[in-house]
């Protein structure tokens, strides 16, 4: 049914850290502590620890699923709802991940608009983000992965900075700790979501690794490197910032960067938003390669064709998202969905795949070891 | 080929047409400003002053003048668009240093005002704030900063007294800081005209974001003692021992600080420890600092100096409801059950305080 994918095509297992983590690093970095913090106050950084355990879950559920299928989300589909239903449902996943896409690169033009340019027109941004992005997704997967790897690699020296705003930091805040019952930690951690998704596009990329069967351990690595960066960024935060006036900083990780100062440079959030792009560029490459591999995958399409009017789609929302409001909405719109397309419906997959097996291998015996 | 080289170069025209877009901000054709005043306009009104740099372009030296302008209006956003009207070139926010505010418009209330500049990106998160004793516009707009230009001036006095001298340290992002906690107040500093010349004053106490009363110089130093670790203070002691009375003068103060808040008893006490480094550097007494004792008699009549405002301010504080020292979050700190009101209003009133001051002189300067 599926085709192998040629070897050339393939990348290092060792890879999938950088994709993980390259992948959920992105927008939701610059400013997810004060959503947290309403729900969970100083407690936050817990629910981010909460967060991470339960992407740590969902990994694991994600590998499960597909070395049971030996493919990816849209054979599985097929596998299990049969080409129709399981096709519509692919296409739904791709329309997510457009919309991701977008959010992100939305969010990030806005961020622009905010802090550097007020007079930047957002089509200008959006323009020159479809050249760019056509460029990387369009050189294939491998060239994904390279800016995904440099994304990883080149803006570390940005978490370091965030070690400056600490001469400024109350550790008092934090204590006592468990202030909070678990349902308000919990909803703190829901609030976190849309600064954690990005990792269940290895649905999509997995039949693109070598060994893939073995990667799991790096895929893991990556996930908690993630979660390493968000708790200490929230104890920074929760240091840095008293409750109420956390409550009041929209993009709080850039406010920390405000106080960075060099003696040569006074301003450093500045050179942060600039660099930012380099977290930001892979997320939308990645998210939309994806998009038009399952085009590409349910359409039996020339995906360069599907990665065309995937950009058009993400240009055509960014520019129909002028004001904060709409952006807000929307971001809720695919962080909801995404959080219940990832934290319900993949444990949910894993339950049906389960039920289908046994009742084939009831059946048919070990006929449905015939994929690949 | 050809189509994908055709593809770059247009692409290249595009960055370069592009580049064009936005609007500019050189350097010579926009208004940095380095300095904004808020003070009292009759009732409601907030009158707002500020000073930018200026360059004379013709003539043999590069003369740097400066320009103040002032406006009225309601909010802070809405002088600016006066201020604009009254300036030659469009004014910038990005390079503000110093923000004054006056005292009657710091007893109606400051948040508005600052949180206004807080929700402007340009605006710097460590710019220094300071009250001033009258009106703000009076520093801004008179010539008191000794030929010196008054942006950088005024925010290099600010700091070099908050590092080296007595004053606590304090900064926007402090001073929000203690605004928003619920069991922080905050402070600031205080300038003053003295003999045509700007200084500091003291440390106004605010609660919440109402100013409420002036530290002088002596208490600030306690209160730094108390709030923040110094490092490079000096200081000058007047001793009353048996036989005579003297002037000590301390440098190189290093000091820190340990809270505690015991529960244990029917009231809660407050336990602050100070421990404090320091050279003697000037000493007017007759005797010999090489003298044995001499110097542990002195280290005891400061540590008992310290310790015994440290209490009375403390206690004052508490008298009048407010906590720059911020003993409510020790308190937060041990409580489960955190309620600010409750704080504020029955548990603050019934603390009680004791200080300890350690005192380690650790060398008398280079003659006997």
């Amino acid at each position: 049914m599926d085709k192998p994918i040629k070897d050339q095509y393939l990348v290092s297992g060792f890879l999938v850290f950088f994709l993980i983590h390259g992948m959920q690093i992105g927008i939701g970095i610059l400013g997810f502590q004060r959503g947290v913090v309403k729900e969970a106050g100083y407690d936050g950084w817990i629910s981010v620890l909460l967060a991470g355990l339960v992407v740590h879950i969902i990994i694991f559920c994600i590998y499960l699923l597909l070395k049971r299928a030996n493919g990816d989300l849209i054979s599985i589909h097929q596998q299990l709802f049969g080409k129709w239903i399981g096709n519509t449902f692919s296409l739904l996943v791709c329309i997510y991940l457009i919309s991701l896409a977008a959010i992100v690169l939305r969010a990030y033009i806005e961020i622009i608009q905010v802090w550097m340019f007020m007079d930047l027109p957002t089509w200008v941004m959006a323009l020159i983000a479809f050249g760019l992005l056509y460029y990387v997704v369009a050189g294939g997967f491998r060239s994904v992965v390279g800016l995904t790897f440099l994304g990883v690699i080149i803006p570390i020296p940005l978490y370091f900075m965030l070690l400056m705003p600490l001469e400024f930091a109350h550790f008092i805040n934090l204590v006592p700790i468990f202030k909070h019952t678990i349902s308000e930690i919990a909803l703190g951690s829901k609030e976190t979501t849309l600064s954690f998704l990005g990792f269940e596009i290895l649905l999509l990329y997995y039949p693109f690794l070598k060994d893939r069967q073995f990667t799991q351990k790096w895929a893991q690595l990556g996930a908690f490197v993630t979660t390493l960066v968000y708790t200490s960024i929230m104890l920074i935060s929760l240091a840095f910032y008293s409750e109420e006036q956390l409550n009041k900083t929209i993009w709080s990780t850039l406010t920390l960067y405000k106080v960075v100062q060099l003696p040569f440079l006074e301003r450093f959030e500045y050179i942060g938003i600039s660099l930012w792009v380099l977290f930001i560029a892979p997320n939308i490459a990645l998210a939309l390669w994806a998009a038009s591999r399952g085009a590409k995958r349910v359409f039996n399409m020339n995906q360069r064709i599907a990665l065309f009017f995937a950009l058009v789609a993400v240009t055509a929302i960014v520019i129909l998202l002028p004001t904060r409001q709409e952006i807000g909405l929307f971001g809720e719109w695919v962080s909801n969905f995404g959080f219940y397309f990832v934290f319900a419906y993949i444990p949910l997959l894993v339950v049906i795949q389960t039920v289908v097996m046994k009742f084939k291998k009831g059946s048919k015996g070990h006929e449905n070891s015939r994929t690949m | 080929m050809k189509t994908l080289v055709r593809c770059k170069i247009l692409l290249l025209v595009c960055l370069v047409l592009l580049t064009g877009c936005l609007q500019t901000r050189i350097i010579d054709e926009i208004a940095v400003i380095r300095t904004v005043g808020f003070d009292v306009d009759g009732e409601q009104g907030l009158n707002m002053t500020v000073s930018f740099p200026t360059f004379l372009e013709q003539g043999e030296q590069n003369v740097q003048e400066r320009d103040v302008i002032n406006a009225n209006a309601e909010t802070v956003k809405g002088a600016r668009i006066l201020l604009n009207e009254k300036s030659q070139k469009p004014l910038e926010f990005g390079q503000l240093n110093t923000l004054l505010i006056g005292e009657e418009l710091a007893k109606r209330g400051v948040e508005d005002f600052i949180d206004s500049l807080y929700r402007d990106v340009s605006v710097g998160n460590r710019i220094t704030l300071a009250l001033v004793d009258g009106k703000a516009s009076e520093i801004i707009s008179g010539d008191l900063s000794g030929g010196e230009q008054t942006g950088v001036y005024l925010s290099d006095l600010i700091q070099q007294n908050m590092e080296m001298n007595t004053v606590p340290t304090t900064n926007m992002h402090e001073f929000l800081f203690s605004l928003y906690n619920d069991a922080r107040d905050p402070f600031l500093p205080v300038l003053t005209i003295e003999d045509e010349r700007i200084g500091i004053k003291g440390t106004a106490l605010f609660k919440d974001d109402k100013y409420l009363r002036i530290l002088n110089i002596d208490d600030s130093f306690i209160l730094k003692l108390m709030t923040t670790p110094t490092k490079q203070t000096s200081k000058q002691f007047h001793l009353d021992m048996e036989e005579e009375e003297s002037i000590v003068v301390l440098e190189k103060i290093f000091s820190k600080r340990k809270r505690s808040l015991d529960r244990s008893g029917s009231n809660p006490v407050y336990k602050i420890e100070i421990d404090i480094k320091g050279e003697i550097i000037d000493y007017t007494g007759k005797k010999n600092l090489e003298e044995e004792n001499l110097v542990g008699e002195i280290e005891k009549v400061i540590e008992e100096k310290i310790a015994k405002r440290s209490k009375t301010l403390l206690e004052e504080f508490r008298d009048e409801g407010m906590d720059p020292v911020a003993v409510g979050e020790k308190y937060r700190s041990t409580t489960r059950d955190w309620q600010p009101q409750v704080w504020l209003d029955t548990i603050y009133q019934t603390v009680e305080f004791e200080v300890i001051a350690n005192v380690e002189i650790l060398s008398s300067g280079a003659i006997e």
